[in-house]
């Protein structure tokens, strides 16, 4: 066998491996064995698969119900006036407090105990002294802080929402049929108010007492969440469709990260290899399925050595196509498939036999692969894929912030 | 439990884990051991002393604790708790009682003509005391002396 015959079978072999390498991977996924569960924290990790157009309108949508959850028959139990509170602009004054004995378990000390605590039954009790007209069945309550209104943004307050109503039908649902009858009770705009408190009402504000309700009609008021929840788009009423940011502030996202590719030699040794930085921006649609694609140029190469000859290739590929698509379902899993294409462009080889160099450049066609990921992903974590030559290390982050 | 030492009544709890002495001549009115209340002969003067008692994740390790704890209750904001008006003052008295420093402020409710001193008080312990005196403005200068000394002798008893 000549030297020139050597070369051709040695660089035969090689092409022979890399077709194999190609075409018998096996695609697979690091992330979803390794992604932790979700937990609710601070910051909101969730992606919000909503279009551009659906984080419009839910922004707008739940807007549009501000001038409600800031009327006084709204705003009013939800933090404006705290009737327990020094210096209550309640109209019937300060309600004062009252402590009584309770058993409770200890659970540090294994064992019952009588502690004193604020007695919430006379609290509310002496609500009915001037509003028992109230009609909800429970009596009065008072919506603890973190439900109140007062001073939140419509951004805040949509945030909040999100946060205390999953499905988000239960939120239309409360908004319908509030269970303690205080939202019906608020568009009669009676306060509850019996004869009793109609004459306090008189008695401190030297005016007669008229009912004040909201400025659109209860109906009205439930087709305005209504519409906040489907203009989230389908699947948001059955679920709570992203995080508790989503449709209440606007994101925008990108899949940032790298990859490395390995094409094999002869006997499967690593041979041409390649990385380059990958910045995909991702647009949702109004189906929660997404899409968006960069192109990168790498530059790959390898040397391979042997006791009878070296071999060295380059191959610098200009605009290779990486392309992400795919969607969140209903249950916050992500499915994408990433398509890669690797434009023609030439493979130079050059090998060193016996002191006798040959360069032989292929011309090489367009070719392409494309991985599946299936997994739980939150933003700012990174995830793996893997499949044929390339490993990839992805993290969807938020684009402009 | 009332103790006459001669000179004061010396009232305390022991379940409830407080103490403090009222001048011989105050009348209690309400007494339900977590709670008490008393007046002077002349009911110009009025106390009103709750001991909260917890379980214990909820213990508060020191008076600041237990003020933050009216500031952020599951009623917003209440502090102060019993009291009303404009705060005149904080103060950290008795650092060397159990639980010390305690907590003491003014309140000045002028539109009720009242004027309020008020004493928080918590050692990490079972409980955590908050004392309320007031009197009336037109009152106020001839009583302020009695309050003070009754302030002054609230203290947490320790856990035995």
């Amino acid at each position: 066998m000549n030297r020139k015959q050597s070369f051709i079978l040695f660089g035969g072999a090689f092409l022979i491996g890399l077709a194999f390498a190609w075409a018998f991977h096996t695609p697979r996924t690091l992330a979803a064995g390794q992604i932790q569960p979700f937990t609710q924290i601070e910051a909101d990790t969730q992606i919000c698969p909503l279009s551009d157009k659906q984080q419009e309108d839910s922004i707008q949508k739940f807007a549009e119900m501000m001038p409600i959850f800031t009327h006084p028959r709204c705003i009013n139990c939800h933090g404006a006036i705290n009737p327990f509170a020094p210096n209550t602009t309640h109209v019937g004054g300060r309600i004062g407090t009252k402590f009584k004995e309770i058993i409770r378990h200890d659970d540090v000390l294994g064992k019952d105990l009588t502690i004193v605590v604020i007695d919430e039954d006379e609290f509310f009790t002496r609500c009915k002294d001037c509003h028992s007209a109230f009609t909800g069945s429970k009596g009065w309550s008072m919506p603890r802080p973190q439900l109140w209104f007062i001073g939140k943004t419509s951004t805040q307050l949509c945030k909040q929402m999100k946060l205390n109503f999953s499905p988000l039908s239960s939120f239309v649902d409360h908004l319908d049929k509030d269970d303690l009858l205080f939202i019906q009770e608020a568009f009669r705009g009676t306060r509850g108010l019996d004869e009793n408190g109609k004459a306090a009402y008189l008695n401190e504000t030297g005016k007669e007492f008229k009912p004040e309700p909201p400025p659109i009609s209860h109906e009205a008021f439930v087709a305005q969440g209504r519409a906040w929840v489907e203009a989230l788009g389908p699947g948001a009423a059955e679920n709570s469709k992203g995080g508790y940011t989503c449709g209440c502030e606007p994101h925008h996202y990108a899949l940032n990260g790298n990859f490395d590719m390995v094409f094999p030699g002869f006997n499967q040794i690593p041979y041409v290899k390649g990385q380059a930085d990958l910045h995909i921006p991702i647009q949702f649609n109004d189906n929660a399925s997404f899409s968006g694609e960069t192109k990168v140029d790498v530059n790959s190469k390898g040397t391979l050595s042997s006791a009878s000859m070296t071999c060295s290739e380059t191959w610098p590929i200009q605009g290779m196509t990486w392309k992400a698509s795919g969607n969140i379902d209903d249950y916050g899993e992500m499915h994408m498939t990433l398509t890669v294409k690797i434009p023609p462009s030439d493979l130079t080889t050059v090998c060193t036999v016996a002191g006798i160099t040959t360069t032989i450049t292929d011309h090489g066609n367009e070719s392409g692969l494309s991985i599946d990921f299936d997994g739980f992903v939150q933003v700012g974590q990174t995830f793996s894929v893997e499949s044929g030559p390339f490993t990839v290390q992805l993290m969807i982050v938020e684009e402009g912030r | 439990m009332i103790r006459n030492d001669g000179q004061n009544l010396v009232l305390s709890h022991p379940e409830f884990y407080w103490a403090l002495k009222l001048p011989q001549d105050w009348v209690i009115t309400h007494d339900m051991g977590f709670e008490i209340e008393a007046n002077n002969a002349g009911e110009t003067a009025f106390m009103h002393l709750v001991s909260q008692t917890w379980l214990t994740k909820d213990r508060k390790p020191n008076a600041r604790a237990y003020v933050d704890y009216w500031k952020n209750s599951t009623y917003g904001d209440i502090f102060p708790i019993l009291a009303d008006g404009t705060m005149l003052s904080e103060t950290e008295i008795s650092q060397d009682k159990f639980g010390g420093p305690y907590l003491r402020y003014e309140f000045d409710d002028s539109k009720k003509g009242v004027h309020y001193l008020q004493v928080y008080a918590s050692g990490g312990g079972p409980n955590s005391i908050v004392l309320t005196m007031w009197a009336k403005n037109t009152d106020y200068p001839n009583v302020q002396t009695v309050l003070e000394a009754i302030l002054n002798s609230v203290e947490l008893v320790k856990e035995k």
